[in-house]
């Protein structure tokens, strides 16, 4: 069942939306820009949004100097005879910034979003506890897909179980503003506990025990100043649910041919699999072949480079044949590339996402 | 080579890096390593999604502990287990007497609203989990599989948030106690794993101060992996070698990373003074508990 066509050409045709899943470390933002460069080759307006790219990529993209959440054009390197040709830009997500200017957007009034600002599990929100990212990456999703200047947004996602995350915060946070807690939480004006039923009150009281009385006031004084705000935040989250799991926003697979990125591939594309989701294609990065070996009398280094090479590429070239995940999908294969300066690197990679 | 020199002194060993360099492969090296000089050794991953049960052939871990490594001629073993943070929470609650409320309704509304709103909490479950296993003496040496760099200092920087945002109640008391656990080296170190390449050791360096200046955790000997062997003479046998172009591309190729990894080393012995220990690339992609084993032989243990 190979098809004609490398099968991201499709999506990076007709698709809204790709989003990239992938372990840490298999070059899951440079695929994310390849994928970019190849679609704005064929004259799509894209932006690459990227979560948590390495050093020298936000170098590459051009984002070093940009500030919060700021969309900054990309240089890409043009073949000479291109009839159309598209834009690419790049922004990083800024978790603290999105969801300021959602609490902003929502807050009924200035002096809301000002006692939000200064609560203070809020506070410890914003300062990058974990779990925040998946929320803001999903919303900041949203703010770019719906952005004229846009016409396909490839999202670069946390590595592995993080990126399932960003599927499910949207859903999370609409169960949770659903909530019936959440809502006789919400309720009392005077004393927090007073208003409860007994059977709440009794089980608020045991959590206050276990987490202290302050941390709970705190989190329903949190909640409270949402008040009002939550169908904002609730239609808001169920949209970006929706654009998620719209048939126009495709996924895809990144690995190298290594065993535990294709491990963590195998279980992410199950993870889409439970959601419904198919993936488009499964990307593999940095592909070696075996090369001929020098001549017999060479030199001992030579032979000894060239075979270490060789064993690395027959025993990766087994590891993808012998993967489950190659029966299910056809690989796009992105061969390591040999370039030093990082955007030639990027431009032959898009070359693997164009060609067969 | 003396297991201390590789793993440092401490009961509790947080093996961190950014993803791709290894973490997994490392941490399972150092047990492996613990567990030849005696010691009984519990191996925990934090996600549940790293391949540590992959790695010793037992399949995905669980919350319970799984038998890793039975045992080795100097009487050490490797349990494996699993905690998210999830389980954490849940383990924390039943143990201070909330399991018979734990299935209500009503209950898991109110975690979940005051987990939602501090979402810290769980997180320093999980670290409080650790810290009692270590505390209590059910084994000698944890070696936890840590997240990702980048989620392993927020997941550090948790303790520091939750005592600042609470004050008073248990969460503080918690956060406070994990904020004296990390700080102290007998009981806590982070082993930080790179490889020899630009960016990975920049991050690295950068990772490392974080840690130790932002939440004072004592750093292990840092881990470089997928070292190549110098291959002596390359250098002047490409000069005038007839090869197909190919062939020529990955020797130069070799030369190249051959200078890198120089660099590299350099830069990080110039950026971090901290004892290096190297870890070879194997050429064989398919890990395994031979490839662990081959592992630790190269720390000498």
């Amino acid at each position: 069942m190979a098809s004609r066509q490398p099968p991201l050409l499709r999506s990076i045709a007709s698709a809204d939306a790709i989003v990239l899943l992938g372990a840490g470390g298999v070059g899951k933002t440079s695929s994310a820009a390849a994928i970019g460069i190849a679609a704005a080759r064929q004259g799509r307006r894209v932006v690459v949004l990227t979560v948590d790219p390495a050093k020298r990529l936000i170098e590459t993209l051009g984002l070093a100097s940009a500030y919060a959440s700021e969309v900054v054009a990309v240089e890409i390197l043009e073949p000479q005879s291109l009839e159309s040709v598209g834009s690419l830009h790049a922004t990083m997500l800024d978790p603290g910034h999105t969801l300021s200017a959602l609490v902003d957007e929502f807050a009924p009034t200035h002096q809301r979003a000002t006692a939000i600002h200064r609560n203070r599990l809020f506070q410890t929100l914003v300062q990058s506890l974990s779990g925040l990212n998946e929320y803001m990456a999903a919303e900041r999703f949203r703010q770019l897909l719906q952005d004229p200047r846009f016409d396909l947004v490839i999202v670069d996602t946390p590595p592995a179980q993080n990126g399932v995350d960003v599927l499910d915060a949207p859903a999370r946070l609409t169960r949770l503003v659903d909530h019936r807690i959440y809502r006789t939480l919400l309720a009392p004006r005077s004393g927090i506990l007073r208003t409860l039923n007994a059977a709440t009150q009794l089980a608020a009281r045991a959590i206050g025990k276990v987490v202290g009385a302050s941390l709970l006031s705190d989190a329903i004084e949190f909640f409270a100043l949402f008040e009002g705000m939550d169908k904002g935040f609730r239609d808001r989250a169920d949209l970006v649910d929706q654009l998620l799991r719209s048939p126009s926003t495709h996924f895809a697979v990144v690995s190298t041919a290594r065993p535990g990125p294709l491990d963590t591939a195998a279980w992410l594309s199950d993870q889409l699999r439970d959601r419904e989701i198919k993936p488009a294609a499964l990307v593999v990065n940095r592909r070696l072949t075996e090369v001929p070996a020098p001549a017999v009398d060479a030199h001992e280094a030579l032979h000894r480079a060239v075979m270490d090479h060789n064993l690395i590429a027959r025993s990766e070239n087994e590891m993808i044949a012998s993967s489950p995940l190659t029966k299910v999908f056809t690989a796009v294969q992105v061969p390591e590339t040999d370039h030093d300066d990082p955007l030639a690197a990027l431009a032959q990679m898009a070359e693997a996402f164009t060609t067969e | 080579m003396v297991l201390e020199n590789v793993i440092g002194a401490s009961k509790v060993l947080i093996v961190a890096g950014k993803g791709g360099v290894g973490k997994t492969t490392v941490g399972a090296t150092a047990a492996l390593a613990a567990a030849r000089a005696g010691a009984n050794v519990q191996l925990i991953e934090l996600e549940g999604r790293s391949q540590l049960g992959g790695l010793f052939g037992t399949g995905p871990l669980r919350f319970e502990p799984t038998v890793l490594m039975p045992g080795t001629p100097a009487g050490g073993r490797i349990v494996g287990r699993r905690i998210t943070p999830d389980e954490a929470l849940a383990d924390y609650l039943g143990s201070h007497g909330l399991e018979r409320l734990t299935g209500r309704l009503t209950m898991s509304g109110i975690i979940d609203v005051v987990t939602t709103a501090a979402v810290g909490v769980r997180d320093l479950m999980a670290l409080g989990k650790i810290r009692q296993i270590s505390d209590h003496g059910e084994a000698d040496l944890v070696v936890v599989d840590g997240p990702a760099a980048g989620h392993a200092i927020s997941l550090l920087r948790t303790p520091s948030g939750l005592a600042r945002a609470s004050i008073g109640g248990p969460i503080h008391s918690q956060a406070e106690a994990a904020l004296e656990f990390l700080a102290d080296e007998s009981r806590c170190r982070v082993q930080l794993v790179c490889i020899p390449e630009a960016t990975p050791v920049t991050e690295c360096i950068d990772t490392a101060y974080t840690l130790e200046e932002e939440i004072g955790v004592a750093l292990a000997p840092v881990v470089v992996n997928q070292v190549q062997p110098v291959l002596r003479g390359l250098i002047n046998a490409v000069r005038g070698a007839e090869l197909g172009p190919r062939t020529m591309a990955v020797v130069q190729s070799r030369v190249n990373q051959g200078r890198v990894q120089n660099t590299q080393l350099e830069r990080l012995a110039e950026g971090l003074p901290l004892q290096q220990i190297h870890l070879p690339k194997l050429a064989d992609a398919h890990l395994g508990t031979e490839a662990i084993h081959e592992l630790a032989n190269s720390y000498g243990l």
